[in-house]
């Protein structure tokens, strides 16, 4: 299993894991095979971040410090969120295998099931 | 004064009236693509119809301003367009045809714009955020395949396009109900709606029903299509599952149960926006515990053919003045 979008995702993960906010330099010694990627990728990549939303920074002397704006679980609620939401409307941004239930088809659906077993 | 008025009356019947019947078609469960096919071609029946009824009444009051000086091989043409094309009209009643023809058009095309552009948006944020918390998991197929860790069952995929890849999404809540056969059949039913590009098609309709919202046959459209892709996804499904060791019947039964785990599981209070789209999940279910059933030749023919005339209808209805008058000596056209 890998993460995607892997450098993002391994910066994130750097600032998940750590109690306080980071520097870029801090983050770049804690990557896994971090002697081996340049300063500035690293930077960059955070800078995305920022721009994105996902990591807050300020400036500690000269360099900023960041750390992550919403931790992980956070994150993957509101990815949940935003699909089951747009599960109803027909703009077709994505496709849900099944729609949500009104209570109404739920009680259709298991009387549907009942008439069927034995399966 | 003929092809504009018939073009106009077709527009309005088809528009008002032939949603209706094919709503209610039993056969659209069991031919679901030619189905969404017939709908789409209404649809664009109605909306070719509209546009190029504008046009031919503009047409007789353009080529004064427009072919004026297009010489004279052009101009006999026109001439016999004229006379073809009928009565003396106003140039007002031509501004209004133009008019009609390409603010209906445009307004068509500025929906499906933003519409796309919208889901284009949702989909970069849905990626983006993936991206860091999403587990990609290995697979032998084009589209990439994610695995968010939370525990309320899902499954939906994202169309590609210039912000990534095509993916499927699942949940380990879903993971959990669902076994393997399952599992491998709603992908299969999210690969089968990626690769039909099942997306466009509802883009399509919603986009009609926003602009021209008032018009039966685009609101039915817009309900029905989506419900008719989930099935044609299901028949996909079934149909990759089937040629391995599985008998058909028995994995339509699975889908069907992997419809119900997952629609029941799901079910919350109903916050409005969900309960228009619902429905599908009970339809599904049902289609899914009977054998399938198959279209006799004879009514695929006679579909094919009512898709092909509302399809293509509006146009030849258009043109024909245009041919008669190119079929005519004046004319310096030849159709060799």
């Amino acid at each position: 299993m890998r993460k995607l979008g892997d450098l993002e995702a391994l910066v994130m993960e750097q600032l998940w894991t750590s109690n306080e906010p980071l520097l870029v330099r801090q983050v770049l010694e804690a990557l896994p095979d971090g002697r081996h990627r340049a300063y500035t990728t690293v930077m960059t990549v955070m800078d995305n971040l920022f721009k994105k939303g996902f990591v807050v920074r300020e400036r500690s002397g000269r360099a900023y410090v960041y750390r992550a704006s919403q931790s992980r679980a956070e994150h993957t609620a509101e990815v949940m969120e935003d699909a089951l939401t747009r599960g109803g409307d027909r703009g077709a941004a994505l496709m849900h295998f099944v729609d949500q239930l009104t209570p109404d088809e739920a009680a259709q659906l298991r009387s549907l099931l009942v008439d069927r077993e034995p399966s | 004064m003929t092809t504009p008025l018939a073009l106009f009356a077709a527009a309005a019947v088809m528009g008002a009236f032939a949603g209706f019947p094919l709503s209610r078609a039993r056969w659209a469960g069991h031919a679901p693509r030619l189905a969404v096919a017939l709908w789409h071609a209404l649809c664009f029946g109605v909306v070719s119809s509209v546009v190029l009824g504008g046009l031919a009444l503009a047409l007789p009051v353009l080529p004064h301003v427009m072919i004026g000086d297009l010489g004279d091989f052009l101009a006999r043409c026109a001439m016999a367009l004229h006379a073809e094309f009928a009565a003396p009209r106003s140039a007002l009643l031509g501004a209004a045809g133009l008019m009609l023809g390409v603010a209906t058009g445009a307004r068509l095309l500025c929906s499906m714009m933003v519409g796309a552009k919208d889901a284009e948006h949702a989909r970069r944020l849905q990626l983006e955020r993936l991206a860091l918390v999403g587990h990609r998991l290995p697979g032998d197929h084009e589209e990439s395949l994610v695995l968010l860790d939370d525990g309320r069952p899902a499954a939906y995929c994202l169309p590609g396009g210039r912000w990534g890849r095509a993916t499927i999404v699942v949940t380990s809540g879903a993971l959990d109900l669902l076994d393997d056969d399952q599992v491998r059949l709603v992908l299969a039913h999210e690969r089968a709606h990626l690769r039909q590009r099942h997306h466009l098609a509802i883009g399509l309709s919603a986009a009609l029903t926003s602009s021209f919202g008032w018009v039966p046959l685009f609101r039915l459209a817009s309900s029905q299509v989506p419900l008719l892709l989930e099935m044609a996804a299901d028949d996909d499904a079934v149909r990759l599952m089937t040629s391995d060791h599985v008998v058909h019947m028995t994995a339509r039964r699975r889908l069907a149960h992997a419809v119900v785990t997952l629609a029941s599981a799901q079910t919350r209070a109903p916050a409005g926006a969900f309960s228009a789209a619902g429905g599908s999940a009970v339809a599904r279910v049902q289609r899914l515990s009977q054998p399938p059933v198959r279209l006799g030749l004879t009514r695929t023919t006679v579909l094919a053919a009512g898709m092909a005339v509302t399809f293509a209808g509006p146009l030849l209805v258009a043109s024909a003045p245009a041919l008669c008058a190119a079929a005519m000596e004046i004319c310096p056209f030849t159709f060799a």
